[in-house]
């Protein structure tokens, strides 16, 4: 199986939809929580295993050959050590010769995707005032025409002229104070009043033989 | 056009709102409170609703809110909300 390389400095999330399109491309995976990864590792073994096929066409070591020789206990017999798949609390280590050279090969036969490489454009000052103008005038016209619209709406009337004259005009009177009052106590109490008069039940038990 | 919110009789304080509940003023008791501004708003949006008369476009003109010693008065002008806190003195007791 082919390797899967985890380093610890990167801080891009990668989309599954990548994953599937990028047959032939490696990403470098940011640090994640164990759980994340057996997911990621689930989702780019199918790929990973194209890729295996892609590099080692004659058929190199697959999954299931013994990492050691039972018998004389000799170190691995393939031609470049296998690094298992790390969990993300330990990097792994570069363990010699075979391995830097492994690397050297995947980095000259396969494109990388960079994704720290990606910059965010911003939008002008004019390209947003436009932009907002334009979303303005769309709803505008959307609210217009429809008849609910006008629900959803914050339209303030048009008021009066002179708000320090109705401000600073005498308070309301006491006996309007007092009536309003009332009534609201009397509807108030009307409500809580309201009582349901039971006539017929609703269910009604049917003597079927 | 500012409105002069010290020439008012008996003001303790004053805020003044845009259309969707923004606070472009305020002042004495009332300075900085968003959060009141924020109740106001719903206040003012249900009295929107009460038809004062078969015409739907006349809504109210003041509106105040009345405790024992001390009120809140609200109007709508320019597309501005206006409320003003203000002691309260019934007008009755004045002449009595």
């Amino acid at each position: 199986m082919a390797n899967l390389w985890v380093s610890n400095n990167l801080q891009v999330f990668v989309s599954a939809s990548i994953i599937e399109t990028a047959k032939h491309n490696i990403l470098l995976f940011p640090y994640m929580p164990q759980p994340a990864l057996k997911m990621y590792i689930k989702t780019l073994y199918p790929i990973v295993k194209a890729m295996d096929a892609d590099m080692f066409p004659d058929g190199g070591p697959s999954e299931t050959d013994r990492l050691i020789n039972p018998a004389n206990g000799q170190g691995t017999p393939s031609s470049f050590r296998e690094t298992q798949v790390v969990p993300a609390a330990t990097v792994p280590q570069p363990g010699g010769g075979d391995e830097a050279s492994v690397l050297t090969r995947i980095l000259h036969t396969v494109n990388f995707i960079d994704v720290s490489a990606v910059e965010g454009r911003g939008l002008e000052q004019h390209e947003y005032h436009d932009k907002a103008r334009q979303y303005s005038n769309k709803l505008n016209m959307v609210l217009a025409s429809s008849g609910r619209g006008s629900k959803y709406r914050m339209s303030l009337p048009n008021g009066v002229t002179a708000p320090q004259i109705v401000l600073a005009s005498q308070p309301v009177s006491l006996a309007d104070i007092e009536l309003i009052t009332m009534a609201a106590k009397r509807a108030a109490a009307a409500v809580n009043d309201l009582k349901v008069e039971h006539k017929e039940d609703l269910v009604v038990p049917f003597g079927v033989p | 056009m500012a409105v002069p919110f010290d020439r008012i009789p008996d003001s303790l304080g004053y805020l003044v709102l845009t259309e969707d509940g923004a606070v472009v003023n305020s002042g004495g008791d009332l300075e900085n409170k968003e959060d009141v501004a924020n109740q106001f708003m719903n206040i003012i949006q249900t009295a929107l609703r009460i038809p004062l008369s078969s015409s739907k476009k006349d809504k109210f003109k003041k509106l105040s809110i009345v405790w024992d010693n001390f009120m809140y008065v609200i109007t709508i002008s320019a597309h501005k909300i206006y409320i003003c806190k203000r002691r309260f003195i019934p007008p009755d007791a004045a002449m009595a």
